[in-house]
């Protein structure tokens, strides 16, 4: 709840700096993202994954099954935040980098069984 | 005993974890496309990734299993060709008996030859073009692993029937095949699928019918142990196969037909290794009991 009165408190200042000084209102849009930001990751997604992980810390697989869903949510923020500041070419930049970094991670893990597979193949020759 | 124990607990072991893994999964892909819906379409590749991630190990020893197999099978089938054939050559009264030897022994042989070199690589190759199948969406190989999968079927039927056929032709004494073992392959010919089912079943009547033979001869502790190694390597693919059939039929609500379409695909081809394994299993049992048989005779201990 308190990460709702601080977005709430945040839209405030911001609607009140858009009236008054709106040429800075853009930049200040930017720092307030990631204030809210930082709130959102420090004091509810960490804890709550974390907590998520420590029921299923024997099964293999799913910290970076949980944290790469993080990492796509993240870019898919940034990608909005630079699409609200006319920047849409940067934010598809960035979730195509997003995509290949997980594509990249994946694909090497599943370079490792394949490889074992292979071998066993190997063998019945 | 523990260890003894161990060799049949350890399949359902392995068969329980794979459940509950999948299970976890299911319930975590849920979570996360709560949270996260537009990781929908990510998310879908990277379970098919995390299942050959954590169920390669399983199908690779299921292949690793029946590579050992086939291997020891061919091993022990070329050690015993020349005894028995030079066994037959000796005890001319064993001809009487076992007038079909000769070419059961030529149709092991070839079922071997068929295990070693198409076999197993054309189920691997259906089981790789199951993936690509599943990995990418827009290209289907579906009808080509079928296609290699029903051959393959098509040639352990063949076989089978061959067995059987020489079997029946040449009868003799207590090697009678009765219509009971002969109505499982007529079915077996017209549904091909639970082929699996009718195998065993076979192969619990052929047993069935010579343990009387066997037991005058070492005991019915010995020959359930040729029983249980035999048929140890069928058992165990059959569980590894039914596995990746119930995972399928557990997760096929929660999911897109994508993954518990793979996992059915996995079942069938195991279910085929466990076919060719069974088959194998029935050939190395023939020939301890045509052993058996011609040591009694060369004794002379007559029927």
């Amino acid at each position: 709840m308190t990460f709702l009165i601080y977005a709430i408190i945040l839209m405030l200042l911001l609607l009140f700096i858009k009236e008054t000084a709106s040429k800075l209102h853009g930049l200040i849009v930017v720092i307030f993202f990631f204030v809210l930001l930082y709130f959102l990751l420090s004091k509810l997604t960490i804890p709550f994954i974390e907590q998520l992980l420590s029921y299923v810390h024997s099964v293999p697989y799913v910290p970076q099954l949980v944290y790469s869903a993080l990492f796509y949510q993240l870019g898919l923020f940034f990608q909005s935040i630079l699409a609200e500041e006319e920047y849409e070419t940067f934010g598809e930049l960035v979730m195509f980098s997003i995509r290949i970094v997980l594509l990249f991670y994946w694909t090497s893990e599943l370079g490792k069984i394949l490889s074992n597979l292979s071998s066993i193949l190997e063998k019945l020759q | 005993m523990n260890e003894i124990l161990n060799i049949f607990t350890d399949p359902l072991k392995i068969a329980g974890q794979s459940i509950i893994l999948i299970l976890t999964y299911t319930i975590l892909f849920l979570i996360v496309e709560a949270f996260v819906p537009k990781f929908k379409a990510f998310a879908d590749t990277l379970f098919v990734i995390i299942l050959v991630l954590t169920l390669g190990q399983t199908v690779m020893d299921a292949f690793s299993l029946m590579g050992d197999l086939v291997n020891i099978a061919s091993d022990f089938f070329l050690a015993m060709t020349p005894i028995l054939t030079s066994l037959l050559v000796v005890l001319n009264s064993v001809f009487s008996f076992i007038a079909w030897s000769p070419v059961i022994l030529f149709i092991f042989e070839i079922l071997i030859l068929l295990c070693k070199k198409v076999l197993i690589p054309a189920i691997t190759v259906a089981l790789i073009l199951d993936f690509c199948t599943r990995f990418i969406q827009d290209i289907s190989f579906s009808k080509a692993s079928e296609l290699i999968r029903g051959s393959v079927m098509t040639l352990i039927t063949a076989s089978l029937i061959a067995m059987v056929t020489v079997l029946s032709f040449t009868g003799v004494a207590f090697f009678t095949i009765d219509q009971a073992i002969a109505s499982p392959i007529k079915k077996v010919i017209e549904q091909t699928v639970p082929i699996v089912g009718s195998l065993i079943v076979e192969g619990f009547s052929i047993f069935h019918k010579y343990q009387s033979t066997a037991t005058t001869v070492v005991g019915f502790g010995a020959m359930s142990a040729f029983w249980g190694a035999s048929f140890y390597p069928a058992g165990r693919l059959l569980i590894h196969a039914l596995t990746f059939k119930f995972i399928a039929a557990i997760v096929e609500p929660f999911t897109g037909s994508t993954i518990s379409g793979l996992l059915d695909d996995v079942g069938k081809s195991l279910l085929l290794l466990c076919a060719v394994s069974i088959l194998l299993g029935i050939a190395f049992v023939f020939i301890w009991l045509i052993l058996m048989v011609i040591l009694q005779l060369g004794v002379g201990k007559s029927f």
